[in-house]
């Protein structure tokens, strides 16, 4: 679990909440992973180390955040962090993308995931931004993942969707994952893996890092 | 039917001006394009028909009824002989599929796509709707695919031509700020 990152051994453990990591707890999200509908998913809730999160949230909040809006989607967005400065958020794509929890994240979703490769930024969703329906596929995406740092409601909007399929086609939106601080929500990419992210329809800020896994 | 301050010579010689300015997207909007009488027949009309729902999540979720006398009473002869002066060409009548009319509430949309792109033409878009805000989204915007885009806002009794040369439509998203509006237009493409 040890990664060297800028001359500093670190362990992901410091990180990421042990629990996590147990045997069983592995087995567990495997099972739920596999078996979820509409399509592989799940949530881990208390991700990481509650003074981690908050410091990642501080970090994240001194990055500039760049407006975009198009027909699909109307948000903010930061640069990958491949090119941040911030250490913190540095850190935290080390850790990520570490051999460690690759293999872990690997465990979980069956897949054979590349160490050392991701995507990784911050998005904030204001009252009236939206992500509409899409399936993410592109070249080499595995599995994508949204790391919430801030706590909504229903009555908020900005859940992630989840859509059904029929002919390859979506149907019908039929799970929510509601933004929770601390809370790592990942799905397989797949020809399937429709999904929306609700207008945001009050004052609070959606905030999350969020990118995909090779 | 149609406003007699747009039949005046001079004033339609400035609308065809107008219309050729945008050299990216040639286009004009009309306010009270139609005299009050027939534009509030039309609108009693409307408030009879029935809307279907159309969903398909990647492409758009919006309401929709067919064109029916509506249409028919707005794309008469005096429309098109206008019409026709304003674009500088004749217009063949449009297949049937082309004569829309449009319902978007809150969380409807359109978006670009490859697969519905449509060749060259001419829209024809007349709006029935009051009192909406732009800030309900909604708008129909006009995009080359080089970062330009036109955007038509909503207002009453309003119609836009636009003539689409390599550029696609899409109906911006519209917000919970609408609440219970729907933003209501016939759209023909020509």
């Amino acid at each position: 679990m040890k990664k060297v990152i800028r001359n500093r051994e670190i362990n992901i453990q410091d990180y990421i909440n042990q629990e996590h990591f147990s045997s069983r707890n592995i087995s567990q999200f495997n099972r739920l992973f596999s078996k979820a509908i509409p399509f592989p998913c799940l949530v881990v809730d208390n991700f990481l180390r509650e003074e981690i999160a908050v410091k990642l949230l501080k970090a994240l909040s001194k990055e500039k955040f760049y407006p975009k809006e198009s027909d699909l989607f109307k948000l903010s967005q930061t640069s990958d962090f491949a090119g941040t400065k911030n250490p913190v958020l540095v850190e935290f794509r080390e850790v990520l993308s570490s051999e460690s929890f690759v293999r872990f994240l690997g465990k979980v979703t069956g897949n054979k995931l590349v160490a050392g490769k991701i995507d990784m930024a911050g998005a904030i969703y204001s009252d009236t931004d939206f992500l509409l329906c899409h399936d993410d596929k592109l070249e080499g995406r595995r599995i994508a993942y949204i790391y919430y740092l801030s706590d909504f409601s229903i009555s908020d909007g900005g859940s992630l969707s989840l859509f059904s399929s029929e002919n390859s086609m979506p149907k019908k939106a039929v799970k929510k994952i509601l933004p929770k601080f601390n809370r790592l929500a990942f799905f397989e990419v797949s020809d399937i893996s429709f999904h929306e992210i609700e207008d945001v329809v009050s004052e609070k800020q959606r905030i999350s890092i969020n990118g995909w896994f090779y | 039917m149609i406003n007699k301050e747009y039949l005046r010579k001079e004033n339609l010689d400035r609308i065809k001006e107008i219309f050729r300015a945008n050299k990216t997207f040639p286009s004009v909007t009309l306010r009270d394009f139609i005299d009050e009488k027939a534009f509030l027949k039309m609108k009693n009309n409307l408030a009879r028909m029935k809307f279907k729902d159309n969903y398909n999540p990647l492409f758009f979720s919006y309401k929709r009824c067919e064109s029916g006398r509506i249409v028919k009473d707005f794309f008469n002869s005096e429309v098109i002989s206008f019409i026709e002066e304003i674009i500088g060409m004749r217009i063949k009548k449009p297949a049937p599929d082309k004569f829309m009319i449009f319902s978007f509430g809150w969380k409807d949309y359109t978006v670009l796509n490859d697969k519905t792109a449509e060749k060259d033409g001419v829209d024809l878009i007349f709006d029935f709707t009051d009192g909406w805000d732009e800030r309900f989204g909604g708008a129909v915007v006009y995009s080359n695919g080089k970062d330009d885009f036109l955007r038509i806002s909503s207002m009453e009794n309003t119609l836009s031509i636009v003539e689409r040369k390599n550029s696609q439509r899409f109906v911006q998203y519209v917000n919970h700020y609408a609440e219970g509006r729907s933003k209501l237009f016939i759209l023909i493409s020509l």
